[in-house]
């Protein structure tokens, strides 16, 4: 059985829960849910205080979608969770001090693994506040040497989310077809 | 050490300083090693092994006081700096955390703990790795820590993570993709997709009379008047007002809108009319801004009565709009159907109006140049998409005809298939056929 991932990074804020919750099938495992009650975690694993869903594609198969821990720039160990990913779905916060030293960051964090695969990059707020354009975004992806699509997206929206998963897909592979 | 024995065959894992959100990661981790079974438990005098986050707000004290009540527990350090020294109980992860490193270090824990002879094969996660452990092993011999017997073996340990070595485990084959069996969809349905796209079927480029059907002069149109206005709008740094017959539309370049006093029913008709002496536009005094709030306020107001029609646009979505009504899967005069054309970056595809196959399009685009034809064949789609979304796209400025002689003489790269790509298949036709909880693309 085939169990591949989807990752789901980007700063505190930037809609990965929400991102999960609206591809999600089944009703997604909450970070903020059980994150307050840290006695229950246990050791028969009773409570996983983590983003994750997943999408169903038949009996067998199942996509997971897994959001990044470590908020905190020093707590990242994401390395453990990119194995067998497909692709990186990056989500930034344009209202955060700083997005692109948060996009800067969060590419450099996943070289290794965009390289392997590909990233996608969602732009959250931007009708909050428009601080940048999206061709700062685009710019800055140039000149970190990295290709791929760069999106304003709603995370509720299962639109914008499903384009920026298409995106993704395709840039994987181009060639692509829906299956029957 | 049978106090901290919770089971037989697992090491029991504790946190100090770490997030709950990292906790739960590690946990993931934990569940999806098979070879080394890790068991969370938050009583930490059941722990056999406890992972310490080195750079954690107050971190000292409390592992001050974990060591004095715990003296012998085994401490596993993640830190961005390495300690300057560790006792004998004590082992050291670099962070970020690689997955490999910390498998190696619980391997090498596990062996520790279980008595095994610590394996020295480096790490290399390009070979198949091979199972070293036998599933039936117990902690049936447990190691003493504090005898003098196994200090090298602890000293080997932490050299081994140092240096990054691991004991293999092997993968799990994987299973053979299926085979496709579909063509692609149109990914996303478009409402009214005639308006946008038009509805001409495929030409025979070899025959001039049918070549004819394929191209549009944008000067005629409204696109062409609505460029100009735009370029002249971010010129003047000013507002515009723009008169068309009856109807005004006023272009904020510092706000980057567009704002009218009738929507897309309206809009849509005079894009397919020819245009010239009926246009008039002014450039408004700084003043004018405040004004037009109170307009657009009011207008709104109106306007919601009647109906819902959008009536201010994103400049960019605005010109791809009347781009998409004005050529209607056709290409603007004078594009060349024989030189590649390139896409300078990914459109911003969910604010602006659907083109069917856009996605796939701008993918096979922004990897390589090619021209438009073969586009058309290579993904199987109908000219008329391809041609819309060029239209779209040149118009915004995004795409660009290759005047490159590198282009023409190198026949683009097929791209290579990916090896799960039947599931990938089956993800995309899920995300394209999702009815449930899309809402389907209207016409602004």
């Amino acid at each position: 059985m085939n169990e591949l991932k989807i990752i789901f990074a980007g700063p505190v804020g930037s809609g990965k829960t929400t991102a999960i919750e609206t591809l999600s099938d089944a009703a997604p495992v909450s970070t903020n849910q059980s994150a307050s009650d840290m006695t229950r975690i246990r050791k028969s694993k009773t409570t996983v205080a983590m983003d994750y869903g997943t999408m169903t594609l038949d009996d067998q198969e199942k996509i997971h979608l897994y959001g990044t821990p470590g908020q905190e720039r020093f707590d990242f160990m994401w390395d453990i969770l990119t194995n067998n990913g497909l692709g990186l779905v990056l989500l930034l916060d344009n209202t955060r001090r700083d997005p692109l030293n948060d996009m800067t960051f969060f590419l450099e964090s996943f070289k290794d693994y965009i390289n392997e695969t590909a990233v996608s990059i969602g732009i959250t707020q931007t009708k909050i506040v428009p601080l940048l354009k999206m061709d700062q975004y685009h710019r800055k992806l140039k000149e970190l040497g990295f290709k791929g699509p760069i999106f304003e997206v709603d995370a509720r929206s299962f639109n914008d989310m499903s384009h920026l998963v298409q995106a993704l897909l395709f840039t994987i592979d181009p060639g692509l077809e829906c299956s029957a | 050490m049978s106090e901290q024995s919770l089971s037989d065959e697992t090491i029991a894992v504790s946190f100090l300083g770490v997030d709950k959100r990292s906790m739960s990661a590690y946990e993931f981790f934990f569940n999806g090693m098979k070879q080394i079974p890790c068991e969370l438990v938050d009583d930490i005098s059941q722990a056999q092994l406890c992972l310490v986050d080195k750079d954690a707000y107050n971190i000292q004290e409390k592992y001050k006081k974990l060591r004095q009540e715990y003296p012998d527990k085994l401490i596993l350090f993640l830190s961005l700096e390495e300690p300057s020294c560790l006792d004998d109980k004590e082992f050291f992860l670099q962070k970020p955390v690689k997955k490999n490193a910390l498998q190696a270090s619980l391997t090498q824990i596990y062996h520790l703990l279980s008595g095994k002879t610590v394996n020295t094969t480096p790490i290399n996660s390009t070979e198949e790795k091979t199972d070293t452990l036998n599933n039936n092993d117990k902690f049936s011999q447990k190691v003493d820590i504090h005898s003098e017997n196994n200090q090298p073996q602890i000293a080997a340990i932490n050299n081994q993570i140092k240096d990054n070595t691991i004991v293999s485990i092997k993968t799990p084959a994987k299973e053979k993709p299926k085979t496709l069996t579909a063509k692609a969809g149109q990914l996303l349905k478009v409402v009214n997709e005639k308006d946008f796209v038009g509805q001409q079927a495929d030409i025979d480029i070899n025959d001039p009379a049918q070549l004819e059907k394929i191209f549009y002069e944008p000067n005629k149109f409204l696109q062409a008047i609505v460029e100009k206005v735009c370029i002249k709008s971010r010129q003047a740094e000013a507002i515009i007002q723009l008169n068309v017959l009856n109807h005004v539309f006023y272009f904020d370049y510092q706000e980057q809108k567009v704002y009218s006093t009738v929507g897309p029913g309206i809009i849509r008709p005079l894009c397919l009319l020819p245009h010239d002496h009926h246009i008039s536009y002014k450039i408004k005094d700084p003043a004018f801004r405040a004004q037009l709030h109170e307009i657009i306020q009011a207008n709104k107001n109106k306007t919601i009565k009647k109906n819902r029609e959008n009536q201010s646009w994103n400049m960019e979505a605005f010109m791809w709009l009347i781009t998409l009504w004005c050529s209607r899967g056709r290409l603007p005069k004078g594009t060349s159907l024989s030189n590649p054309v390139y896409l300078m970056q990914w459109p911003n595809l969910t604010r602006l109006d659907p083109v069917p196959h856009a996605v796939h399009i701008s993918a096979l685009l922004y990897k390589q140049p090619h021209t438009l034809l073969e586009i058309t064949q290579q993904l199987g789609i109908e000219q008329r998409y391809v041609f819309a979304f060029y239209s779209a796209c040149k118009s915004v400025g995004l795409a660009h005809v290759s005047r490159r002689e590198v282009d023409k003489i190198f026949v683009p790269e097929k791209a290579a298939r990916h090896k799960n790509k039947s599931i990938l298949s089956k993800l995309l036709s899920k995300l394209a056929g999702f009815k449930d909880k899309s809402e389907m693309n209207e016409i602004a």
